[in-house]
């Protein structure tokens, strides 16, 4: 095709579809090095992409390995111009073969997409900003933009067949966290527990007081609540090629198209699958790819770690954890050895339950979310409480107009039993003697057990439990409302669920400016700044000592949760220690995400004895790091390691790149959307079958990705070699990690992202405190149609 | 020269063991027995520790030299016999056992070989394997069963694309088109599903006629142990299933050899069952077929396939590549010998570590070569793409395959080699056809 030349590039636009324009660009004489390809619309650079991407049919043709693929997303506004101009090009180079073309979108398509799709939708949520001309101001009283508010609601697990090993764990609990540190910023936070009793009731309230209000549902569709009259986006993690459409049980919405309908619009947290949706919903169904926001979380730390040069700012690093750590220096390892026993994890003061009202009695009788929440709520119990008193008087009205908080007797007597036994526990039993006290004890713990047997349990921290209906819901609604709704006076309970225009409806000036929660406020829990420390365990006590450990020589980390059967610690164990049989000076830190050992403990001994000896050290970490001993793992890390089979976005890979930790990951789902050549070693994987997670049948009807062992074992020698013979090339991909993670999901980019899908416009951004962001390379708010050329 | 050969299975046993650990050394032994009678005379033994010496003894007395071929591996040869020992075994990794465990010294194999001085194997690979830890002197030959002549006869009429044909069948067959998978769902799988293969098996056993099958398109054939997981049926299936999922003239057989029907289709027909609905079709067949029905099935094959993670050698796939069928297979351990771009839609294929099969610790000393999954769903359907529309490229692959087989596992190659062994000169063509076989197998 072109000349032998070094230089020389060769590729192929294969044209635009699914929203995407596609193709592939590699240079035959350097294939190492990927190709920038860029995306220009009538002239303007509209996005660019490494060609980075495998695709095997390019291998089977003989072009080098087969990564070079690119697909850039394209953005058809519905109120652009009728037909856009694309060129493509490389980089400082060539305009690729059939890389000028036109994209036309007809009358019709941009009417619907404006119309149906965004403008009706848009107005029914946020109506000030999108009437039919969009210049024109909205009639009426109010001039600015009203008040935003945002009702986010968390699955506590993926599905309801929790506890199954094996199974995913989006950890949608995190996500949402994520996301409503973005969201604060641009309106008010309401979280909910129930969100079939409490997301209209705030709806209403919202509408009554002539303000915007938008329900995020932080759930697979399956389980996203439909048929409220508040709009619904559902944020869906997800890592497979295409979507469920049901068949196995009878519940309509393992369908999701039926949900996808009925919702109208969807947030997906990766682009892989954002196209997932449009494969199956058609392109023009409206989605958009907003990752969970990680970058600003990990700033301070990054401002601490500096830059990276090789590997002289780190020598031993110690760490505490509070929980156990296996360690290949403390044991030895033989063929013929037993598995020892699983360590005893010490039994700890459970966080501090507070006096027991509704609202604590549901935090504390929920899962790994909760006990989270229990975990922030202890930290400033008396302002919680205060908040929670004047948030329970406003819903206490509108609840008022619900059904009948209906509380069963069977929900009378446990709360009395709670009661009572923290009565017991607090005054009396220290008054009794001891052996009387035990067999008090001891029956109680059995009366407990049978009573609890189907619910959560209090005592015993449990990783998946399901909070929602069905599930020994909480006995009334609660509504966790952020700051500014403290601030704003309660209204009557008559104006409750007065249509908007109501004469009756107290004025709106009168209130105080209401909107533009202090970027500082306290009332929610500050942006953790590792979010993910997602051990469910009740803070550490002061008592317990810990474990500490001294990491040192290169440190290769994976953070993972051992109970999901894509995280494939397995074949991480096995090529770290092959590849450094005889290297002692690497380390490899597996921490364990959970409290359940049990989870791979077996397994790990059945692996690691098998082993051939190796001189390198393997380190597992099963407990709580707090944050200081989190960031100093993160510090203490040269290399993230990640050999996923699928990843709905994988957060810790993204934080420790966040703070310029180079990563060793397969280029695969969520991972497209950050790992490059660049900022990190790619790891081949192949395609195994698989089913859905949640599909009984178990039929393989989909595919994950399978690692390339070979790949991935050289990976490991290949960034042992780098650290020690090219510190500037380290250097130089902990730059490019911290760069592209940037670009991918820092606050004022996913704002950009969530501002532009939801119709929200700059005013909000800039009142929110970000400027408006050039538009990010990779987004796909509007996917357009695909029936053309 | 009398010649003692030894297996731990005879023509008696062998349908009731298909399938059990190291039944394939009495196909070996099989593929082995005519060309070794024309060096001697060939006397089975059953028991090595007592007969062997006895008969060496007797031969001596008369002036005759004696030698024991040990079908077997290694760390189950009966080591101290006075008699010239020659272990001939399978070996399909990178490295032999190196370690002693259980109290057993027979498993470190340095120690079987060192005694035997010499050792014959099936392929380069594992040669390399054995003198990797015996020394680069250590004698050893590549020696492959001999199956060329035999198969190489319907190479001539190899076509890609199969008119309809009825094939008579005395095994149990199972077409996935006409049963229904339903009953092996992972939810009945076991249950109702060990119940159907039950009633089915049943019923055929007493069913006198035997099966007729109309087989017609392009017919992918492999013959497998379902229940040795080197064969990694799962990927070779599912890949299958995928490729032609709305293909109906895309036709797999699976010529399953375990001994137990019920254990033995069990785990097929479940992976069959989650794969969803297609319209390709997969034929199971059960049973030591009688050998005419086999060439029958072998004359049906378009394609050989192959997705194993190690073999020794593959006697299957050595057959129907000698019957001028080009192979669907990864080129590693032995398949390196034979399998080339030329002959076969090569599948990539990348290791992992893997125990030796026999070591009760399970330690991982060795390797073993998973097949890229993507790449044996493009192999399938660019095979497809040739019987359809390519049928030059067919005949040239169909040629290659002959000659290869040829080059590899000819009777007069492996004839030579054996003379190698055995120290004696060629025997002469008018040896051949030699009235040896006066010992009819037990």
């Amino acid at each position: 095709m072109m000349a032998p030349d070094a230089d020389s590039i060769v590729g192929c636009t294969d044209g635009f579809r699914l929203g995407y324009v596609e193709g592939w660009a590699w240079r035959p004489e350097r294939p190492q090095d990927a190709v920038v390809v860029q995306l220009l619309v009538d002239g303007a650079l509209a996005g660019e992409a490494t060609a980075c991407m495998p695709r095997p049919d390019l291998q089977t043709a003989g072009i080098g390995n087969g990564n070079y693929a690119f697909a850039i997303p394209l953005v058809i506004h519905p109120h652009g111009p009728e037909v856009l101009h694309i060129t493509v090009q490389a980089k400082d180079g060539p305009v690729l073969q059939g890389g000028e073309f036109e994209v036309a979108t007809s009358e019709r398509d941009r009417a619907e997409l404006a119309n149906r799709r965004s403008i009706a939708f848009l107005e029914q949520v946020f109506g000030a900003f999108t009437a039919a001309t969009p210049k024109a101001p909205r009639p009426g009283p109010q001039a600015t933009v009203p008040r935003l508010n945002f009702i986010l609601f968390a699955a506590a697990a993926s599905t309801a067949a929790c506890g199954t090993l094996g199974m995913p764990e989006y950890s949608y609990f995190f996500v949402m966290r994520g996301f409503r540190d973005v969201l604060r910023r641009l309106g008010a936070i309401h979280m909910v527990r129930d969100p079939a009793r409490e997301v209209d009731a705030i709806y209403q309230s919202c509408v009554a007081r002539g303000e915007s209000c938008l329900f995020l549902s932080f759930t697979p569709p399956q389980s996203t609540t439909l048929g409220l009259r508040c709009p619904t986006v559902p944020v869906i993690a997800w890592e497979f090629g295409d979507i469920p459409t049901g068949g196995w049980s009878s519940e309509p919405r393992e369908d999701w198209r039926l949900v996808l309908r009925q919702t109208g619009r969807a947030i997906t947290i990766s682009a892989f699958a954002a196209r997932a949706v449009c494969a199956t919903m058609g392109a023009n169904y409206p989605v958009a790819f907003v990752p969970t926001p990680v970058w600003d979380r990990l700033g301070a730390l990054r401002a601490r770690l500096g830059n990276v040069g090789g590997m002289q700012p780190r020598g031993p690093v110690a760490l505490r954890l509070d929980g156990f750590i296996w360690d290949s220096r403390a044991v030895t390892l033989s063929l013929d050895m037993r598995p020892p026993a699983l360590p005893v994890v010490a039994p700890r003061q459970a966080a501090p339950i507070l006096p027991m009202r509704g609202a604590q009695l549901a935090l504390a009788a929920a899962s790994e979310m909760a006990q989270i929440e229990a975990r922030a709520a202890a930290a400033r119990a008396r302002d919680e409480l205060q908040a929670e008193e004047r948030a329970e008087q406003e819903a206490s009205a509108a609840r008022a107009a619900l059904p009948p908080p209906a509380k069963t007797l069977r929900q009378r007597v446990r709360i009395t039993g709670v009661l009572l036994r923290q009565w017991y526990r607090d005054v009396i039993r220290d008054a009794l003697p001891g052996p009387v006290a035990r067999i008090l004890s001891k029956a109680g713990r059995t009366v407990a057990r049978l009573r609890y047997r189907p619910t959560a349990r209090i005592d015993a921290p449990v990783a998946h439990a399901v909070i929602g209906a069905g599930n020994d819901a909480p006995a009334r609604p609660i509504e966790m409302v952020s700051a500014p709704v403290a601030a704003e006076p309660v209204l009557p309970p008559t104006a409750l669920y007065l249509p908007v225009g109501d004469p009756n409806r107290p004025e709106p000036e009168a209130a105080p400016p209401r909107y533009l929660p202090a970027p500082k406020d306290d009332a929610l829990p500050e942006p953790a700044l590792a979010i993910f420390v997602p051990d469910p365990y009740p803070a550490p006590s002061k008592a317990s000592p810990g474990e500490s450990v001294t990491l040192d020589g290169v440190v290769f980390t994976a953070v993972l949760s051992p109970k999901d059967g894509r995280k494939n610690w397995q074949d991480i164990l096995t090529a770290f220690a092959t590849a450094f049989r005889d290297t002692p000076d690497a380390t490899l830190v597996l921490k364990m995400i959970g409290n359940d050992p049990a989870f791979w403990w077996w397994e790990f001994h059945s692996i690691v004895r098998r082993l051939p000896p190796f001189a390198c050290r393997v380190l597992v970490f099963n407990g709580f790091l707090d944050d200081e001993n989190y960031q100093a793992l993160i510090g203490a890390t040269h290399f993230v390691v990640n050999a996923s089979l699928a990843e709905g976005q994988c957060l810790p890979l993204v934080e420790f790149m966040s703070a310029r930790r180079p990563a060793i990951a397969p280029l695969h789902t969520a991972m497209l959307d950050y790992i490059s050549p660049e900022n990190a070693l790619i790891v081949a994987s192949d395609w195994e079958f698989c089913s859905w997670p949640h599909d009984p049948r178990n039929h393989l009807i989909t595919t994950r990705h399978r690692i390339e062992w070979p790949s991935l074992r050289d990976a490991f020698s290949a960034a042992w070699r780098i650290l020690h013979d090219d510190p500037q090339r380290y250097a130089a991909m902990g730059d490019a990690a911290a760069a592209s993670v940037r670009h991918y999901c820092a606050d004022d980019m996913v704002a950009s992202r969530l501002a532009s899908f939801l119709g929200l416009g700059d005013e909000v951004l800039q009142r929110a405190g970000w400027p408006p962001v050039p538009r990010p390379r990779a987004e796909a708010l509007f996917a357009a149609a695909e029936d053309l050329p | 020269m009398i010649i003692m050969v030894y297996s731990a299975y005879n023509a008696a046993s062998i349908a009731e063991a298909l399938g059990a650990p190291e039944y394939s050394y009495w196909f070996v032994r099989r593929a082995f027995w005519p060309v070794l009678e024309r060096f001697g005379i060939v006397v089975p033994v059953t028991d090595p520790g007592r007969e062997v010496d006895v008969i060496r003894a007797s031969a001596a007395a008369r002036g005759e030299k004696c030698v024991f071929f040990s079908f077997e591996p290694p760390h189950k040869i009966t080591l101290g016999l006075a008699c010239r020992t020659i272990p001939v075994f399978a070996w399909e990794f990178d490295t032999i056992p190196d370690e002693v465990w259980a109290d057993e010294p027979r498993n470190d194999w340095r120690h079987v070989l060192a005694n035997t001085g010499c050792a014959i194997t099936h392929s380069q690979f594992s040669v390399d394997a054995i003198r990797r830890s015996m020394g680069p002197d250590f004698t050893v030959w590549s020696i492959p069963a001999p199956v060329y002549d035999a198969n190489a006869v319907f190479a001539a009429e190899a076509r890609p694309y199969q008119p309809p044909t009825d094939l008579l069948l005395s095994g149990m067959v199972i077409d996935s088109q006409q049963v229904d998978l339903d009953v092996f769902s992972m939810q009945r799988s076991f249950t109702d599903g060990i119940e159907a293969l039950r009633t089915l098996s049943l019923y055929l056993a007493d069913a006198e006629p035997k099966t007729v099958l109309r087989i017609a398109g392009v017919v992918y054939t492999v013959v497998f142990n379902p229940i040795d997981r080197r064969k990694n049926f799962n990927d070779l299936l599912g890949g299958f299933l995928w490729a032609f999922r709305d293909v109906e003239d895309a036709t797999l057989i699976l010529k399953i050899t375990y001994y137990d029907a019920v254990r033995g289709l069990l785990p097929v027909l479940a992976d069959l069952a989650k794969h969803g609905h297609y319209k390709c079709r997969v034929l199971l067949i059960h049973g030591m077929l009688p050998d005419t029905e086999y060439c029958a099935l072998l004359r049906m094959t378009s394609y050989a396939v192959n997705a194993s993670t190690n073999e020794g050698q593959c006697l299957p796939l050595m057959e129907f590549m000698s019957a001028g069928r080009p192979a669907i297979a990864p080129a590693h351990t032995a398949m390196l010998d034979y399998v080339s771009p030329a002959n076969s839609f090569v599948v990539r294929s990348s290791e992992r570590l893997v125990p030796w099969p026999h070591d009760s610790r399970q330690a991982d000393r060795s390797r073993r070569y998973m097949v890229s999954l993507a790449d044996l769903i493009r192999a399938y359907r660019e095979s497809y793409d040739v019987a359809r529309n390519d049928p030059a490229r067919y005949a040239a692959m169909s040629r290659d395959a002959t000659a290869s087989l040829r080059d590899f596992c000819a009777t007069p190659l492996v004839e030579q080699r054996l003379a190698e062994v055995l120290g004696v000169p060629l025997p002469g063509p008018e040896n051949a056809g030699h009235a040896n076989t006066v010992l009819v197998e037990e």
